[in-house]
């Protein structure tokens, strides 16, 4: 019984540690205003991403072509113009919302999730186990992302599910490192040191109270890896590796219609300012999570 | 320290075969036939028999893989399905290209992030850090294809300063060097600006300053060298996002370098080249990160203790 | 400490500049002779005449070997080093290269002979023997072996004179002799299976130099045998600008003087800027919309004619190439022998009281097989416009390589495809429309009696004006039964500087390269 209570008891030390941890890191992102800034343009684009089929209609608007309303400038119709397929513009970059935050944020799982893990056993069994997963890991590294994301959609063939694949285990080393280090950062703590003398196990142990208390850095290395991806991804589609037509993703939009950018600037204009913005915003918010939660920074 | 690089040289040798096999595993679930390639569209059905049979793909993955490493070890990486010339002659001829432009880009990073990052530091939090901050991350925000546009059509087309493209003399590689350069400018920044504060609070600044030694100088003479650390080994990672960047800047600037040699190799299905080619940019971005680690440890004599 | 950080990076750059510089060494052999030009078009006094044309392609050739590649940029750099047979002229008429004269003792044989005193680039004479040698090279060759299949032998009658005979009378034979696969390299190259990697030929170009991924130098060779098409320009350069805007880019700053394929968005600022000129010619390349007569319900010809009028030609090419070409009206490009216009027309009524006829009245559902993105784009038009005549249908994409497998399978239903032909029309009709090429490359399937009877008549006909007549009649009958809906044919576009001189464009693009000058 005592055990359990001491369990419950360092949880919410945790807890009680992590809400006031929380609250002092967003009072000092509060005073960011970059920081704030990002987040207000981030924001926006997730409502964006969220109501888009209430401000334009997907099939008729951001898919369909319509030949007699091809390559037509910003007006009161089509705010941001038409494309070469005679498609709005702005429908598309709405709905484009969707797709590359979508795909930013799950290959950024997807590698959060595997290289997370990887990271976490390393770093909390270390020994032969780390070195042996840390190799394997060298390995994955040796290949600069981009390169290893384009061998893979190469081989696997382009899909939206292949991009998020091939983005997401291009950076699993990335995050199987910074996880590692922040898991060997709080290892030797005293809750860590608690927990296990009650008798946790492992596996407890990493997911209840290794991982919550090293989330910081992971949170901030996240960040800046979704927007990463999404610059990824436009890569590929420069490339022709990318999401392919008609489905409305920005760097694919940037990319099919970079042969117009001298006479229809507009066409490669909104949507290369769609991905400056959100990459920029997560950098941003990025950037002012590390500083927030740096407190040698301050 | 001899040890020390000797055994750095050594930890690459097993990355380098994890690279090849890894790589050679991906590749070979590329879709298409390689005989029938090499033969073209209109080949008969007997000699792509013939081809296949005898360039040995009919051979299990593993077999094939063995095969490759035998060659590669003795320094052959193969023929191109599309050109039928050497791997080793194509890439010898390319890469050189790439890394002159590579390293170019990264001394052009550096020149423009250090004194960005060195005076956000100093002022922290003024509007100097914020805006040099921003300018910096929109360099990293903007896809390096559609900068590389956007300056020849500014530089090339309306002012006339630089070629277009192609690869005539040192003219031609400032505007390919300077889109590369944007790409990167955020991290170095990033990293001098925070090694920087965490430097500047540092005790014996504070001694210095108290010696009554002028602001300016404690920061040249004390603060930098021990800020520019850290940035270093920032340097030598953003390498590897460089020779990826390559891939497009070369396509936008027609420089012939290795970059769109695999791009291309690969939109051909010429899996060889391909094979080649990120084997080499594998080998350029580890070699590079040694030689970091090398000069690291020659500057703090710390790392060097955990690996001996 | 800082200050000396930077200088030592400014050193470093200028070093890396020169390296870089010294990475291009071979082709810096004459940079003397290629900067100033590069920029004279600016100047203001009279220029000396230029003696470097740059030509932009928009993708590296494969290889110098002219029997080691089969594609077209590869093409253009064999064309200038070596000579042929024959070769086409603009108008893809067949006319005597190397060749002197020509007759055939029976219908199998062939004896060419060919001209006296023609000089290859190191100084040896052309004769019979190179011709014997390179003939027989070309049919082992794997990139271009398929192109003298029909020959049997080739042997030396004297010097000057060959005998080619063939498996069948086979009335193509002369355009076989035009492709760059059967160039004539000095007796003893490099044996079959190796590539000639410092082509020797007898051409107007000597080779200089090639940068991969870079640039093709070429010089002028001065004891080029036919004084009348004797290069122009001291030198030919040709660069690899992958990038279409870039290449587009070049030509206004005058880094390039000849754009092979003009991106088609930039067609109206070439033609808008005075300093330029722009040349179009409808290529070889037909698109078009196959409807596989195995699948129902489109062995019923009503169907396959009812499409024919459903879709409008122009919007497809439109999306498609930015209206850069033609509409198709036949199974073939006009360029071809006996080719004649189909009588289809934009006609959304007539399309849906064929369906009506046909039973379809109250709509049809298909299935449109694509890849990639330009045909991606096609089907999506086409899928816009039978929508409108109540036939409504899904698009599947596929990867390319397993597309056509599944294509020549039979799998598919209806899907979109383009083909180039060669220049004889019987190395394109026969393909597609015999028979016994269900499985292969006859994509409709098309298994007509009538059609294969028509086909082998014609194939096997040696008077020229016999044979347009039989192909006029076969163009109108296969019309008739709609096996395809031709799309479009797209345009060769070049730029090019309008003080040059002798640009001229084949259906192939690029032509006579040799004759262009300031």
């Amino acid at each position: 019984m005592s055990n359990k209570s001491e369990v419950i008891a360092t949880e919410n030390l945790i807890k009680t540690k992590k809400r006031s941890q929380s609250a002092d890191v967003w009072r000092r992102l509060k005073k960011s205003p970059t920081a704030m800034i990002g987040l207000a343009i981030i924001v926006l684009f997730l409502f964006m991403a969220l109501f888009a089929p209430l401000i334009a209609d997907y099939d008729d608007e951001a898919i369909k072509m319509n030949v007699r309303e091809r390559l037509q400038p910003p007006s009161t119709t089509h705010i941001f113009g038409t494309d070469e397929f005679g498609r709005d513009i702005f429908a598309r970059i709405v709905w484009g919302t969707r797709i590359s935050l979508f795909v930013g944020l799950i290959s950024v799982s997807i590698a959060l999730s595997i290289g997370g893990f990887l990271g976490a056993i390393a770093g909390y069994y270390g020994g032969r186990l780390d070195n042996a997963i840390m190799r394997v890991l060298d390995v994955l590294l040796a290949i600069p992302t981009i390169l290893l994301a384009i061998t893979i959609v190469a081989a696997l063939g382009a899909s939206v599910l292949n991009l998020m694949i091939a983005v997401g285990v291009s950076n699993i080393p990335g995050f199987a490192r910074v996880v590692r280090a922040a898991v060997l950062s709080v290892k030797d703590e005293e809750f860590i040191e608690a927990a296990r003398a009650i008798g946790a196990n492992d596996f407890i142990i990493i997911v209840r109270h290794v991982l919550p208390n090293s989330m910081a850095p992971i949170i901030v290395f996240a960040t800046l890896k979704v927007a990463s991806s999404i610059m990824g991804i436009s890569s590929l589609s420069f490339i022709g590796l990318g999401v392919q037509p008609p489905t409305p993703e920005w760097g694919s939009m940037l990319a099919g219609g970079r042969a117009y950018i001298r006479d229809y600037m507009y066409i490669v204009m909104f949507p290369g300012l769609a991905i400056v913005m959100a990459v920029l915003s997560l950098n941003l918010i990025g950037d002012g999570l590390r500083d927030a939660l740096d407190p040698k920074l301050k | 320290m001899t040890k020390y690089i000797l055994r750095r040289i050594l930890m690459m040798i097993p990355v380098m075969l994890g690279v090849t096999l890894l790589v050679f595993f991906i590749i070979s679930l590329t879709p298409g036939d390689a005989a029938s390639m090499i033969l073209g569209q209109e080949a008969t059905e007997e000699s792509i028999a013939e081809l296949r049979e005898e360039m040995g793909l009919n051979d299990p993955t593993i077999v094939q893989y063995v095969r490759y490493m035998g060659d590669l070890f003795q320094g052959d990486m193969g023929n191109s399905y599309a050109t039928g010339k050497t791997v080793n002659s194509e890439i010898a001829q390319r890469f050189p290209n790439t890394f002159v432009l590579t390293v170019s880009a990264i001394f052009l990073s550096v020149l423009i992030s250090i004194p960005i990052g060195v005076v956000s530091a100093t002022r922290q939090y003024s509007i100097f850090d914020n805006v040099g901050m921003i300018i910096a991350l929109v360099g990293i925000s903007m896809p390096s294809f559609w900068t590389g546009l956007l300056l020849i059509i500014a530089f090339s087309l309306k002012l006339g300063w630089f070629p277009s493209g192609g690869m005539e003399g040192f003219i031609s590689l400032i505007l390919p060097a300077f889109t590369l350069a944007i790409a990167s400018t955020a991290s170095i920044t990033r990293t001098t600006r925070s090694s920087m504060l965490e430097v500047i609070r540092q005790d014996y600044i504070n001694t210095a300053k108290a010696k009554g030694v002028t602001r300016n100088v404690v920061i040249r003479k004390h603060a930098l060298k021990n800020a520019l650390i850290p940035a270093i080994t920032v340097i030598g990672l953003e390498f590897g996002i460089l020779l990826g960047g390559a891939v497009l800047t070369e396509t936008v600037f027609s420089w012939p370098g290795i970059g769109r040699l695999m791009v291309e190799s690969i939109q051909r299905k010429d899996t060889p080249m391909v094979l080649g080619s990120v084997i080499v940019f594998a080998l350029a971005f580890s070699v590079v990160n040694l030689i970091i680690d090398i000069l690291y440890a020659f500057i703090d004599p710390r790392i060097k203790s955990n690996y001996s | 400490m800082l200050k000396r950080i930077l200088s030592l990076m400014l050193v470093l750059m200028l070093v890396l500049g020169a390296l870089s510089g010294c990475a291009s060494t071979p082709a810096a052999e004459e940079p003397a002779a290629e900067e100033p030009a590069a920029e004279e078009p600016a100047a203001e006094e009279p220029a000396p005449v230029k003696d470097t044309i740059v030509v932009a392609l928009s993708a590296d050739i494969t290889s110098l070997d002219p029997m080691g590649h089969n594609d077209t940029k590869s093409e253009k750099v064999s064309f200038l080093v070596f000579n042929r047979l024959f070769r086409l002229n603009t108008d893809f008429e067949v006319v005597p290269d190397l060749a002197e004269s020509w007759e055939q003792p029976t219908p199998e044989e062939w004896v060419i002979k060919i001209k006296e005193g023609v000089k290859f680039h190191d100084g040896s004479d052309l004769t019979a023997d190179d011709v014997v040698y390179s003939l027989l090279r070309s049919k082992e060759m794997p990139k271009v072996q398929q192109v003298l299949s029909e020959v049997a032998s080739v042997e030396k009658v004297d010097e000057y004179t060959v005998k080619v005979t063939t498996n069948t009378p086979f009335a193509p034979f002369l355009y076989t002799l035009v492709h760059a696969g059967t160039s004539i390299v000095p007796e003893n190259a490099a044996p079959a299976g190796e590539e000639i990697s410092d082509p020797v030929g007898s051409g107007p170009y000597t080779f200089k130099d090639w940068q991969s991924g870079d640039k093709v130098t070429l010089e002028k060779f001065d004891a080029y045998f036919d004084a009348d098409n004797m290069g122009q320009t001291q030198n030919i350069v040709f660069r690899i600008i992958p990038e279409g805007t870039s290449r587009t880019i070049a030509l206004e700053t005058g880094e390039v003087d000849v754009v092979d394929e003009l991106e088609t968005i930039d067609i109206a600022k070439v033609e808008e800027n005075p300093d330029l000129a722009l040349l179009t010619k409808p290529s070889t390349k037909l698109d078009f919309f196959a409807m596989n007569s195995e699948k129902e319900p489109f062995g019923n010809e009503l169907i396959r004619q009812a499409f024919n009028y459903a879709i409008d030609k122009e919007a497809v090419m439109e999306v498609a190439i930015n209206g850069a070409g033609v509409i198709a009206e036949s199974i073939m490009a006009p360029s071809f022998l006996g080719y004649t216009p189909g009588p289809y027309s934009y006609d959304p009524e007539k399309a849906k009281e064929l369906l009506a006829a046909a039973g379809y009245g109250d709509g049809l559902d298909i299935v449109i097989w694509a890849s990639g993105d330009e045909r991606k784009r096609i089907a999506e038009v086409i899928q816009a416009y039978l929508l409108d005549v109540g036939v409504t249908s899904s698009i599947e994409m596929f990867e390319w390589g397993t597309y056509i497998d599944r294509i020549l399978a039979g799998e598919a239903q209806t899907f979109v495809l383009a083909w180039t032909s060669n220049p004889d029309p019987d190395a394109t009709l026969t393909p597609h429309y015999f028979s016994g090429n269900i499985g292969g490359m006859n994509f409709s399937r098309t298994n007509d009696p009538a059609i294969d009877d028509m086909l082998k008549v014609a194939r096997e006909e040696l008077d020229l004006a016999k044979r347009k007549a039989l192909y006029e009649e076969f163009h109108t009958y296969v019309m008739e039964k709609a096996p395809i809906v031709p799309l479009f044919v797209k345009s060769n576009v070049s730029g090019a500087n309008a003080g040059l001189k002798g640009v001229e464009l084949s259906p192939q693009g690029l032509w006579n390269i040799e004759k262009i000058h300031y």
